[in-house]
C-alpha cells in the first residue's frame, strides 16, 4: 500500500533524470514520447497524453481523452506554449505532491523548445541574413565590376581627350562656370607661360590676361561673355595675351559652352592659337601688294623719265666736257649736272620698289661699307656716332648700292629721332640661327622711339609721322632686305629708342672672295678705237648716245629696233667687219627687243659682246644679264664715265 | 589467473575498471547504457574505452559501424601504441555491429548471448585479467526480425554480466531511436552515462522483474 503525501526518491530521480536525458533527443515528438514513457510510473498516474504545438499555436483538433480528473501540465515560456502534458489522474493524493515537480519538468521542456524554437528562427534568420549578403555580395561585385569598367572607360576617354588635347595645334582652357580653370592642354601651358597644374583651379583672369592691341585696354573675360550668349563667341580683333613672363602673342580665339546631357551648361572651353606670325605674314603681303601697285607705278614713270634724263643728262654733259672750267656757262652746267644727279637717285629709288626690281648682287664685305655709309650720312648731325664691326666678318651677297641706301636710309631716321644729339651704335657680327649664317647689323639709337600703335605701320609705302616725310625710307628699306633674302626688325619703346636689326644670309662658300673695290680711273684719259652699234627705239637717246661713243673715239652705228640691229649685224658679220660691241636697249615696244635681238646676235657669233642697257631697271634681265648672253650692263641714264668704263671693260673682257 | 577472473566474475574482489572516458571507474561487469546525440561524443567514448582498455591489461572488442581500423590505429598512436601489436595478440578486435549483431538479417539474442559468453571464456583461457565490450546499436533493429526481443536482450545482458563479468557499454542514438524506446533501453542497463558521469538509473527493472513482464 502506497503511502499517501509521500515522495518517492525513485520516481523524483526518474523525474530529474529524464530532464537530464531530454536533450538527446531531436525533436519535441520524441521528447513528449520519451517523458511520457518516463512519467507513467509515477504514483497516482493512469496514464499520459501529450499535445504539441506547432509554431506556439494549438492543434485545432487535439486528440485528448476526455477525462474527469485530468492535471494539464502546460509547457509554456513568455506566452509561447510549446505543448502540454494531460496527465490523468487515478490517484490526486499520491499524484499531487509531484505537481511541482512536474511543472518544473514542464518548464525545462518549455526552455529547451523555446532554445531550439529561437535557435531555429536563428538559424533561418542567419540563413536568410547569409543569403541576402550572399546576393548583396554578388550585386556588390556586379556593381564593383561595372563602376570598374566604366571607370577604365573613363580613365581611357580621359587619356584620349588628353592625347586628343595635347595633340591639336591650337589651346584648349576649359573652366567651371564660375569661370575657374578646369584643363589645359600643352599649348595652352606655352602660351600663357602657366603650367596646367599651377593654373587648374585659379580664375581663368589670372592666367588667361588678354588686352587690346592698339588701346592696351583690358578685355572682357570671355568666359562672362560666353555664359551671357549660350553660344560660340569671338574675340574681338587685336586681342593680345600677355603670358605669364610678360611675352605678348597676338591671338585669334573662340569660347563654347560646355553642356550637359540635360542641357545645362556645366563650364567654358576656350579654343585660341598664336596669329602673331600669321598677321605678320598677312602684314607683309598687303605690304608687298602695296609696294607692287607702286613698283608698277614707279618702273612706267622710271623708264619713261630715264630715257628723258638719259638725253637730257648726256647732253649737259658732253657740253660741259667741252667747255673749259673758267667758262661762265660752266657752272651753270655743272649745277644742272648736280641737279641731274638728284633725279637720278630719286628715280632709283621709285624703281627700287617697281616689280623684279631685283638687286644686282655681288659678294661683298660690307664691314668698310657700312662705317663709311654711317659716317657720310652723320654729316652736319648733332648726334655722335659709334661703330662696332667684327673683324672677321662674314661676306654677302648684296648690291652694295641698295644696300647703302638701307644704312643711310636708318641712320637718318636715327638722327632725326634725337634732335638734342645722342648716340647711333652700329654693329655688324657674325650670327647663326637655326643653322643658318647671318651677319646681322643692328643701328641703335637713343631717339623718342616708336609708338606702339605705328609700330606695325612703319614699314608701309607713304607711312610718315615727319612732317616732310615721304613714307618711303623705310618701305625702300624693307624692300631691299627681303630682295636680299633678310630680315628686318625693329624693337622700340617710347622714349627708349629704337634698335633696327638686319640679318643678312652669309655666303656658303667661305672662299669666295669679294670683289675688290674697282679702282678709281680717269676714263677721260682713256680712249681707243672700235665699230659700236647702238640699237634704241627712243632717237633722242641713240643720239646722245651715238655723241658720247664718239667722243670716246668710237665708230658708231645705229639701229632702231632688234631687227635692224641683226641684220646690220648680219652684213658687217658677212663682211668680214663685225662689231666690236652691241649696246642694246631693252624695250622696244612694237618690235624686236634688246633680249631677243641679243640672241640672233649670238647665233651669228656666239662671242659677239653685247652691253644690255635699258631706262626700266627694275628688268630682271638687268639683275642678271651674264645667264641671258650679256657681256656688261648700262643702266640709264648713262654717265659719261660710267659708260666709257663699261665700254672698256667689254672691249678688253676678250677677242671676238 | 583464471582463479582471479573467476573471483571477478564472482564480484569478490569488486576490481574496478575505467571506462576511460568517465571520472569514476565502475565495476568490472558493469552493464551501462550510453545515450548519445553527437556523432563526436560516440567516437570519443570508443576510442577512449578501448585504448583504456588495452592500458590496463584488459582484453577489449568494438562492435560499431561508425569506426575503422585506420583511425584506431591513428588514435593509438597518439599515445605510442601499435594497434597492430595489440590485434595481433588478440588484446583487441573490431568488428561491424550489423556483422556481429544482425547475422542472416536476424536479431538473436540467445546467440549474442552465447557470442558473449564465448568472447569472455576466449578472453580467460588467454590470460587476460578482464574483458570488456562496446556496441553501438544500429537503428534498423527497431525493424529487423527479432528487433522487438532488443530488451529482452539487455535485460538477459545484465543477468549474463553477473556470471560473466565482462564490462560492457551499450551505445544508443538518440537522434536514430523512438523517444519511447529510449525510456525502455534505460529501464534494463543499471547504470547510464549522464553529461560524461556513470549514475545509477532510477528506471532500471531487474531481470527477473523485467523479464517476467515479457
Amino acid at each position: 500500500m502506497k503511502a499517501k503525501n509521500v515522495l518517492s526518491a525513485e520516481i523524483l530521480g526518474q523525474i530529474a533524470l529524464i530532464q537530464g536525458m531530454v536533450a538527446h533527443l531531436p525533436d519535441k515528438e520524441q521528447v513528449m514520447r520519451f517523458v511520457c514513457r518516463g512519467l507513467k510510473d509515477i504514483p497516482g498516474v493512469d496514464n499520459i497524453d501529450y499535445v504539441i504545438y506547432r509554431d506556439c499555436v494549438s492543434p485545432e483538433q487535439a486528440n485528448v481523452p476526455k477525462s474527469e480528473r485530468l492535471h494539464k501540465i502546460e509547457i509554456k515560456l513568455e506566452g509561447c506554449q510549446h505543448g502540454e502534458l494531460i496527465i490523468h489522474i487515478s490517484d490526486a493524493d499520491m499524484f499531487d505532491p509531484y505537481i511541482p515537480f512536474l511543472e518544473n519538468l514542464g518548464n525545462m521542456l518549455a526552455v529547451l523548445f523555446e532554445e531550439r524554437r529561437q535557435r531555429r528562427l536563428n538559424k533561418l534568420i542567419l540563413e536568410n541574413l547569409e543569403k541576402r549578403v550572399y546576393e548583396r555580395t554578388e550585386a556588390l561585385e556586379l556593381e564593383i565590376k561595372e563602376r570598374k569598367q566604366v571607370e577604365e572607360a573613363l580613365r581611357e576617354s580621359e587619356e584620349n581627350l588628353r592625347i586628343t588635347l595635347n595633340s591639336i595645334g591650337d589651346a584648349v582652357i576649359s573652366t567651371d562656370t564660375a569661370g575657374n580653370i578646369t584643363r589645359m592642354n600643352m599649348v595652352a601651358e606655352t602660351l600663357t607661360g602657366w603650367k596646367q597644374n599651377e593654373a587648374i583651379g585659379k580664375p581663368l583672369t589670372a592666367v588667361f590676361h588678354i588686352i587690346h592691341g592698339q588701346t592696351r585696354a583690358l578685355m572682357q573675360n570671355p568666359v562672362e561673355k560666353v555664359l551671357k550668349a549660350r553660344k560660340i563667341v569671338g574675340l574681338a580683333k587685336h586681342t593680345v595675351l600677355v603670358a605669364k613672363d610678360g611675352t605678348e602673342y597676338q591671338i585669334a580665339d573662340s569660347g563654347a559652352p560646355i553642356w550637359d546631357v540635360a542641357g545645362n551648361i556645366t563650364g567654358v572651353v576656350l579654343v585660341f592659337r598664336d596669329v602673331t606670325k600669321q598677321l605678320e605674314t598677312a602684314h607683309e603681303l598687303l605690304k608687298a601688294k602695296k609696294l607692287e601697285s607702286v613698283g608698277i607705278l614707279a618702273g612706267g614713270i622710271a623708264h619713261d623719265f630715264n630715257n628723258l634724263l638719259t638725253g637730257l643728262f648726256g647732253n649737259i654733259e658732253l657740253a660741259r666736257m667741252f667747255l673749259s672750267e673758267d667758262h661762265k656757262s660752266y657752272k651753270f652746267l655743272k649745277s644742272a649736272e648736280d641737279s641731274m644727279e638728284n633725279a637720278v637717285n630719286l628715280t632709283k629709288q621709285l624703281l627700287t620698289f617697281a616689280r623684279g626690281g631685283d638687286p644686282i648682287k655681288e659678294t661683298v664685305s660690307i664691314g668698310e661699307m657700312l662705317v663709311e655709309t654711317a659716317k657720310f650720312s652723320m654729316h652736319g648731325s648733332q648726334a655722335k656716332l659709334q661703330t662696332t664691326i667684327a673683324p672677321d666678318l662674314w661676306s654677302i651677297r648684296a648690291d652694295k648700292g641698295q644696300l647703302s641706301q638701307v644704312i643711310s636710309n636708318l641712320i637718318i631716321n636715327a638722327q632725326q629721332a634725337m634732335p638734342t644729339g645722342g648716340t647711333i651704335t652700329v654693329t655688324a657680327n657674325n650670327a647663326i640661327n637655326l643653322g643658318e649664317r647671318y651677319v646681322q647689323i643692328t643701328i641703335q639709337d637713343e631717339g623718342v622711339g616708336i609708338a606702339f600703335q605705328h609700330r606695325e605701320k612703319i614699314f608701309d609705302p607713304y607711312f610718315s609721322t615727319k612732317e616732310k616725310g615721304n613714307g618711303l625710307g623705310l618701305a625702300m628699306t624693307h624692300s631691299i632686305i627681303r630682295k636680299h633674302d633678310g630680315r628686318i626688325t625693329v624693337d622700340s619703346q617710347p622714349g627708349q629708342g629704337s634698335v633696327f636689326t638686319i640679318y643678312l644670309p652669309a655666303v656658303e662658300n667661305l672662299e669666295e672672295e669679294p670683289v675688290a673695290q674697282s679702282a678709281t680711273e680717269n676714263p677721260a684719259l682713256l680712249s681707243s678705237s672700235a665699230r659700236i652699234l647702238i640699237m634704241d627705239d627712243d632717237k633722242a637717246v641713240r643720239e646722245m648716245l651715238g655723241k658720247m661713243l664718239n667722243q670716246m673715239g668710237y665708230e658708231v652705228s645705229c639701229s632702231i629696233d632688234g631687227q635692224e640691229a641683226v641684220a646690220k649685224y648680219q652684213a658687217a658679220w658677212e663682211k668680214g667687219s663685225p662689231y666690236d660691241v652691241v649696246i642694246t636697249d631693252l624695250t622696244i615696244p612694237g618690235g624686236m627687243g634688246g633680249q631677243a635681238a641679243a640672241q640672233e646676235i649670238l647665233n651669228i657669233n656666239p662671242q659677239a659682246k653685247i652691253i644690255v642697257s635699258s631706262g626700266y631697271a627694275t628688268n630682271p634681265i638687268l639683275a642678271n644679264y651674264e645667264a641671258y648672253g650679256f657681256t656688261g650692263i648700262a643702266a640709264k641714264p648713262y654717265h659719261f664715265v660710267e659708260l666709257q668704263k663699261v665700254v672698256q671693260q667689254t672691249l678688253s673682257s676678250g677677242t671676238v | 589467473m583464471i582463479a582471479r577472473m573467476e573471483a571477478v566474475a564472482m564480484g569478490q574482489d569488486g576490481l574496478m575498471v575505467s571506462l576511460g572516458f568517465t571520472e569514476e571507474k565502475v565495476c568490472a561487469g558493469a552493464h551501462i547504457c550510453q545515450i548519445y546525440s553527437d556523432d563526436a561524443e560516440r567516437v570519443d567514448s570508443l576510442l577512449k574505452f578501448l585504448l583504456s582498455g588495452v592500458q590496463t591489461g584488459e582484453r577489449s572488442i568494438c562492435f560499431s559501424e561508425n569506426i575503422d581500423e585506420e583511425s584506431l590505429e591513428a588514435f593509438f598512436s597518439e599515445y605510442q601504441i601499435s594497434y597492430d601489436a595489440y590485434k595481433q595478440k588478440r588484446a583487441i578486435a573490431l568488428s561491424g555491429t550489423r556483422e556481429v549483431y544482425f547475422q542472416d538479417d536476424v536479431f538473436d539474442p540467445d546467440r549474442m548471448l552465447n557470442t558473449l559468453t564465448s568472447y569472455h571464456q576466449e578472453s580467460l583461457e588467454l590470460g587476460f585479467p578482464a574483458a570488456r565490450v562496446i556496441g553501438d546499436m544500429a537503428p534498423e533493429v527497431q525493424t529487423i526480425s527479432g528487433g522487438n526481443r532488443l530488451l529482452e536482450y539487455e535485460s538477459k545482458v545484465s543477468m549474463l554480466l553477473r556470471e560473466r563479468p565482462v564490462t560492457a557499454v551499450c551505445q544508443y542514438d538518440a537522434r536514430q531511436f523512438d523517444g519511447a524506446t529510449i525510456m525502455d533501453v534505460l529501464k534494463v542497463h543499471p547504470q547510464m552515462i549522464v553529461r560524461g558521469t556513470v549514475v545509477h538509473n532510477p528506471f532500471f527493472i531487474s531481470p527477473e522483474e523485467f523479464l517476467n513482464t515479457v
